[in-house]
């Protein structure tokens, strides 16, 4: 574990904030607070500049970089659900009007949805990291470690 | 700033296993307004009761939802897992979740007969759609 008061990342927490940057920070900019959407465009900007950097052809540059667009859009459709479906959900559980039954079905298929998502999120992170290959995928994750821009998006529900 | 960017705090923010949507209805924010609102002794305490029931369940899903970012976290730095192999600590999680949160409708429905209509709306107060 990272010594609270240490700005370092290290090797592996670089690695999953990495890997679970591309998903779990847009996701988490989708339902956060005003302020920190820079935050996750910097992060965006950072990934796509490291992206051009690392291809070896202006066609692989492309390839990267619409892989990287797609995970993008998932992400963003995947935190769109979370927070409509999570509020739609928490209006109807205090309504005394809405049966159990109805939410028992809202909820089978909004998990439904949701597993679905992210699949495909997931899918779409292999391809990028099977196109990069481990050393460059290890140089992408390093480019965003930025702890001070990770703080500013996970301090949201740290 | 600390940053103590944790396993822990990366499960938090990691919303594609998190626990936050079994935390419909968040149990353990209900006992206060449960303890304020319902007069009768016993009625009070069989709510309450159930509500901290649930809350525990939501607390060990959420246990699960870490213990499963942790699994996926040990592997996604390798280029050769797949996704399949990167997906399956949440496979398992699904299943958790779902069955966590029907139990939490169960709880809905357990208030529902227990409560009357204006104790209801002083602990579950209606939200904007």
């Amino acid at each position: 574990m990272a010594d609270p008061h240490d700005q370092t990342l290290d090797r592996r927490q670089a690695l999953m904030l990495g890997a679970l940057g591309v998903a779990g920070l847009l996701l988490s900019a989708c339902s956060s607070s005003p302020g920190i959407d820079d935050a996750v465009d910097s992060f965006v900007a950072d990934a796509r500049r490291t992206l051009r950097q690392l291809a070896e052809t202006p066609y692989e540059r492309d390839a990267l970089l619409a892989a990287f667009g797609d995970m993008e859009g998932t992400a963003r459709q995947l935190a769109l659900l979370i927070r409509e479906e999570d509020a739609r959900l928490d209006v109807r559980m205090r309504d005394p009007a809405v049966s159990t039954a109805a939410l028992q079905e809202d909820v089978d298929a909004y998990l439904t949805q949701r597993i679905a998502l992210r699949g495909t999120l997931l899918q779409q992170q292999d391809r990028l990291r099977t196109a990069l290959g481990q050393e460059r995928w290890t140089r992408l994750t390093e480019a965003l470690n930025d702890p001070d821009r990770m703080v500013r998006i996970v301090g949201r529900s740290a | 700033m600390p940053v103590g960017i944790t396993l822990a705090t990366l499960a938090g923010i990691f919303l594609l296993t998190s626990g936050d949507d079994a935390s419909l209805l968040k149990p353990d924010t209900l006992i206060d307004p449960l303890q304020d609102t319902v007069k009768d002794p016993e009625r009070r305490s069989e709510a309450i009761a159930a509500v901290r029931a649930a809350a525990g369940a939501v607390a060990l899903f959420n246990d699960a939802a870490r213990t499963a970012v942790e699994q996926y976290l040990a592997m996604v730095g390798d280029t050769s897992k797949t996704s399949a192999q990167l997906e399956t600590p949440f496979r398992g999680l699904d299943t958790y979740r779902r069955a966590v949160i029907h139990d939490l409708i169960g709880l809905r429905s357990m208030l529902a007969s227990l409560l009357t209509e204006s104790e209801w709306r002083n602990v579950l107060p209606p939200k904007e759609d």
